[in-house]
């Protein structure tokens, strides 16, 4: 017992580790992003606020893949999608810990190149599709486990909602979602009501570092809470 | 390969390969994971994904206990999970829409004016 959860500690270190050493290339991102919108007419709509993109970043993407694999076995020798990719962490996360087939889907062709760099990096194999998720045309339960990271929908009210919705359409085993503490209540009663969730559970509370991206962001960093939730389809 | 096969098998109608460069992966062999997915596989679809990328050894009709065989779990293995289509294109044979594979990743977005068509279509899926 003692020893296996030392071997779950370590595991876990490790992959935090291979994630930070990576993470430098999700910050590559942001500092794009950055230089993207200094370069964008102010009049003109820019993309990225609209897909508003937050990298994952990797203690997070550790956290929850961890606990997907440990405690609920939804990870190893799995079919597993990572919704919203972004750089790819939490599907590469996946791959690390053994997922059998990793998916990464977003709709920003240059998030899924970094993302393909960075599996290349890794020496992981990750399929990637740009594809908006709310058009996704996957028909029945086709893979096991759904990971994401979706917009809060601060810009687009009910982005991660949308998400959720599909997620639970395509996953036969559970979903690993991130969403505002604030929204626990609604996020529950859609999942069960709505989207005929069997079970919604918030696994843990964490503080998410949303540096400032975008131009809506009045302060330099936010700390926001966000809930660590598992839903079972 | 399944990225396409996935979209294949599941727009009900599978996507058409137009393959103008085809790669292969190594990647582990694992007779579970087959088994599993078998049933989740439209076996025709798979078919003709592998044979437009010239993989020819799968056989036209398959039943869940070919999976027995060593033999046929490694040409499945093969067609599943090796081929990877890097450059071309999938084809809806509905529409003749076109959606182009660059760098092995296939672009799926669709225009503003497909998109209630589609959504649609997702919907009465399920």
């Amino acid at each position: 017992m003692a020893i296996e959860m030392l071997s779950s500690i370590s595991l876990f270190c490790n992959l935090e580790r291979v994630l930070i050493g990576y993470g430098k290339k999700s910050r590559e991102i942001s500092s794009f992003e950055d230089e993207a919108q200094a370069t964008r007419k102010p009049s003109g709509k820019s993309s990225t606020v609209e897909f508003e993109q937050y990298p994952t970043g990797p203690h997070i993407a550790s956290r929850m893949l961890y606990m997907a694999e440990n405690s609920f076995d939804d990870v190893s020798g799995k079919i597993v999608a990572d919704f919203g990719c972004g750089c790819g962490t939490l599907g590469l996360a996946a791959a690390l810990l053994g997922a059998e087939y990793v998916s990464g889907i977003d709709i920003d062709s240059q998030s899924l190149e970094i993302a393909s760099q960075n599996a290349e990096d890794l020496e992981l194999d990750i399929n990637l599709i740009q594809c908006d998720i709310r058009n996704l045309g996957w028909r029945g339960k086709i893979v096991d486990t759904v990971v994401m990271n979706p917009p809060f929908g601060t810009r687009k009210k009910g982005a991660d909602m949308d998400f959720l919705f599909v997620a639970l359409k395509v996953a036969s085993q559970a979903v690993y979602s991130l969403h505002k503490t604030t929204t626990r209540d609604h996020v529950k009663r859609a999942a069960l009501r709505d989207f005929n969730a069997r079970n919604a559970e918030v696994l843990c509370e964490l503080r998410f570092d949303v540096p400032q991206l975008y131009k809506f962001h009045k302060k330099k960093e936010v700390d926001i809470a966000v809930d660590l939730w598992r839903f079972v389809p | 390969m399944l990225s396409c096969n996935i979209k294949g098998v599941t727009n009900g109608f599978p996507l058409r390969l137009e393959v103008e460069k085809s790669v292969e992966k190594e990647v582990d062999f694992n007779a579970d994971f087959l088994k599993n997915m078998f049933p989740k596989i439209e076996w025709k679809a798979l078919v003709d994904a592998a044979r437009s990328m010239g993989y020819t050894e799968l056989p036209n009709e398959a039943e869940s206990q070919m999976l027995d065989s060593e033999e046929f779990l490694k040409k499945f293995h093969h067609a599943l999970l090796q081929l990877h289509l890097e450059e071309g294109a999938l084809i809806c044979p509905e529409t003749g829409r076109r959606f182009p594979v660059s760098k092995g990743i296939p672009n799926m977005l669709l225009h503003e004016d497909e998109v209630f068509d589609e959504v649609y279509q997702i919907e009465s899926q399920f």
